[in-house]
């Protein structure tokens, strides 16, 4: 997988292949991606919050814009074949994260924190799966 | 320095999802995103490794960064599981309930067993 992400430099533009564009494009997404959650942890955490504040707010509005992007591009005929793989799988994938989450969740077990172990991935899963059919909602609008 | 070994870290990531949610979903052949849940419980099972670990040893900061937050961070995803559940969940067939328990519970229940799985066996090693 990396020699695709040197060919960038080594090759000719013409030369990479269609796949080998793809995964730079996932590559490059997912560095921003998960720098962008990275920064918002430090945000939420400085300004006092419990740092399950930011999970909840990566996940739930990563599914938005998901949502959106996956509804707006399957009504487009002309969008660029990158940007799925830029911004869908590589910024929003891994802006968003299960592992953190699953974590999180088996902490709560573990600590004896029983309600917030029942309701935070409720509300998580909830919010999510709302956010995420609300931008498919409002991305299929034409 | 942190920043930047976050990002190298979380493009290996996100490409190794890439990868093997496409190997997975190929070998399957099904329409149910088995992909997105293999990348997911993997994900949780890692970074229950990794709690497993820290919990009984000292392990350098950027070390955990690197494999928590860059790696696990760019590899796992939450984003994608909820828009393919919603696309489920839009496509009818079964009812309603058996579909939310197999694209929502399941999968949540199935993460935290993983993290568990991977606490005791990084408490082992």
């Amino acid at each position: 997988m990396v020699p695709s992400l040197l060919s960038v430099t080594d090759q000719p533009r013409a030369q990479i292949s269609v796949a080998g564009r793809r995964r730079s494009a996932v590559a490059a997404g997912g560095a921003i991606g998960v720098i962008l959650r990275a920064v918002i942890g430090e945000i939420v955490v400085a300004s006092g919050f419990d740092p399950l504040w930011a999970t909840l707010f990566v996940n739930v509005t990563g599914s938005l814009f998901l949502g959106l992007l996956i509804a707006w591009h399957t009504g487009q005929s002309r969008s660029s074949p990158l940007v799925i793989p830029l911004v869908g799988i590589g910024i929003l994938g891994a802006f968003t994260t299960f592992s953190l989450f699953s974590v999180e969740v088996f902490e709560l077990f573990r600590t004896g924190d029983l309600w917030l172990a029942v309701m935070y991935p409720v509300a998580m899963i909830g919010l999510g799966f709302a956010a995420a059919l609300t931008g498919i909602r409002l991305g299929g609008r034409r | 320095m942190t920043w930047l070994l976050i990002g190298v870290m979380g493009a290996l990531g996100a490409l190794a999802r890439y990868g093997v949610s496409g190997i997975v979903q190929r070998r399957w052949q099904t329409t149910f995103p088995v992909g997105t849940l293999v990348v997911n419980l993997t994900g949780a099972l890692g970074a229950g490794l990794l709690l497993g670990i820290v919990t009984g040893h000292s392990v350098p900061d950027l070390a955990l960064i690197a494999a928590g937050v860059g790696f696990l961070g760019g590899y796992s995803t939450f984003s994608t599981w909820m828009v393919e559940a919603v696309l489920a969940a839009e496509s009818g067939g079964r009812s309603g309930v058996r579909r939310a328990a197999e694209n929502l519970a399941l999968p949540m229940a199935a993460g935290v067993v993983a993290v568990w799985i991977g606490f005791v066996l990084g408490g082992i090693v």
